[in-house]
């Protein structure tokens, strides 16, 4: 009895993860574009309160954005991506240099 | 009993640890200017308020040439002025400080129980401004830089002795933690260059020891043909690692003059200067 109600709340629970997976679409380049540099945005406004910020991503998003208001689909993604990569860096730096800072402490 | 044994050692080691990074303030100023000490035994300790041209005999002499016709000389005039005329209530910036002002800027940074953050020089000239009804100064303004010139400049020769009370030791950590942080697309902390690089070079430049580093400011900068502070260097050195500068006088900021300043703790003021 007990073995039964264990493969029917793991089956529910299967179903349910498989029902919440994104459909596959092929996305067109613009609108992957302008989600990445959403994405790389909420990554750097992130870092910027965690006060580790890179130039490199706030120019990256610039230029991605530019891009793409210039219909330039393909660079936009290129530097969306690249912004989004380094705004990622940044927040594991921040999060790594929590801890790793007091190794370099003068003793 | 073993996990008796087992629990002690655990947290004597977790203590230990603890304690080797939460030094007080007074023993890491000592491993601070130990270290500089012992990097650079040719050199007095004092030496180091004249950051890379302590350093480097060639880039001093220049310097000490430059310095024979003080580019600083001006705004420290213009602050006179500055801090002397009265505001609109017929107050004036010397009834906000210490021996009306002349000769304090070694008493800053100071923690400020009361409002729970550290007081900086400019933080209490705007203080200062507010309590006489004046509107704040930009922190990057020329105005800002003559009046904490001209106070830099009456109080040279006295000597850094500020305090870290209980209430600030939090800052001074934060400060601390700032200074040994990496940062930015370089992934650099202020001490990779100024503690494990120190009198290396950098391209063309030696790269000054950060004891002695709270000592000069403001200072004329050739690069900004200006007079600034030493926040405007902070943001200018975190971009040069390519991480975002932060506000000038932000907490974070005023919390890593509070620990810079600490570890010159003893050190005599002698700002302004000037700088390449």
């Amino acid at each position: 009895m007990h073995k039964t109600k264990l493969i029917c709340v793991v089956g529910a629970l299967m179903l349910t993860s498989a029902c919440g997976q994104p459909e596959s679409v092929d996305v067109v380049p613009e609108a992957a574009a302008a989600v990445v540099i959403d994405q790389a945005q909420a990554a750097y406004e992130l870092a910027r309160q965690k006060q580790h910020a890179w130039t490199l991503t706030a120019d990256l998003i610039e230029s991605a954005s530019v891009a793409l208001a210039k219909n330039d689909e393909t660079q936009a993604l290129v530097d969306a991506k690249r912004a989004l990569f380094t705004a990622n860096a940044s927040l594991a730096q921040a999060e790594s240099e929590q801890q790793a800072w007091r190794s370099r402490v003068v003793q | 009993m073993k996990i008796s044994l087992g629990i002690i050692l655990t947290l004597a080691l977790t203590l230990g640890n603890v304690c080797s990074v939460h030094a007080d303030p007074e023993s890491d100023r000592v491993a601070f200017v130990k270290f500089y000490t012992e990097r650079f035994p040719n050199i007095d300790i004092q030496a180091h308020q004249d950051g890379a041209y302590a350093l480097d005999a060639a880039k001093r002499e220049q310097w000490l040439e430059m310095e024979e016709f003080p580019p600083y000389e001006l705004a420290v005039d213009e602050g006179e002025a500055l801090f002397a005329s009265p505001f609109k209530n017929g107050n004036n910036y010397a009834g906000c400080f210490d021996n009306a002002g002349v000769g304090v800027k070694q008493q800053f940074p100071m923690f400020d129980a009361a409002s729970n953050q550290v007081v900086t020089l400019e933080l209490a000239i705007n203080q200062c401004r507010q309590a006489n009804q004046e509107p704040e100064l930009d922190y990057l303004s020329d105005e800002m830089a003559y009046i904490t010139a001209y106070m830099a400049f009456t109080s040279r020769g006295n000597k850094f002795a500020i305090s870290v009370p209980q209430e600030g030791v939090g800052a001074y950590e934060q400060g601390k933690q700032f200074f040994y942080e990496r940062r930015g697309k370089l992934d650099f902390a202020c001490s990779s260059c100024h503690v494990d690089t120190a009198g290396n070079s950098l391209r063309a430049e030696v790269l000054s020891a950060s004891v002695g580093h709270a000592t000069h400011w403001p200072a004329y900068r050739f690069k900004w043909e200006q007079v600034g502070g030493l926040h405007k260097r902070f943001v200018e050195c975190n971009e040069q690692v390519g991480a975002e500068g932060l506000a000038p006088q932000s907490e974070a900021y005023r919390n890593l003059e509070y620990f810079l300043t600490y570890m010159n703790n003893g050190m005599e003021l002698n700002g302004p200067a000037s700088r390449k």
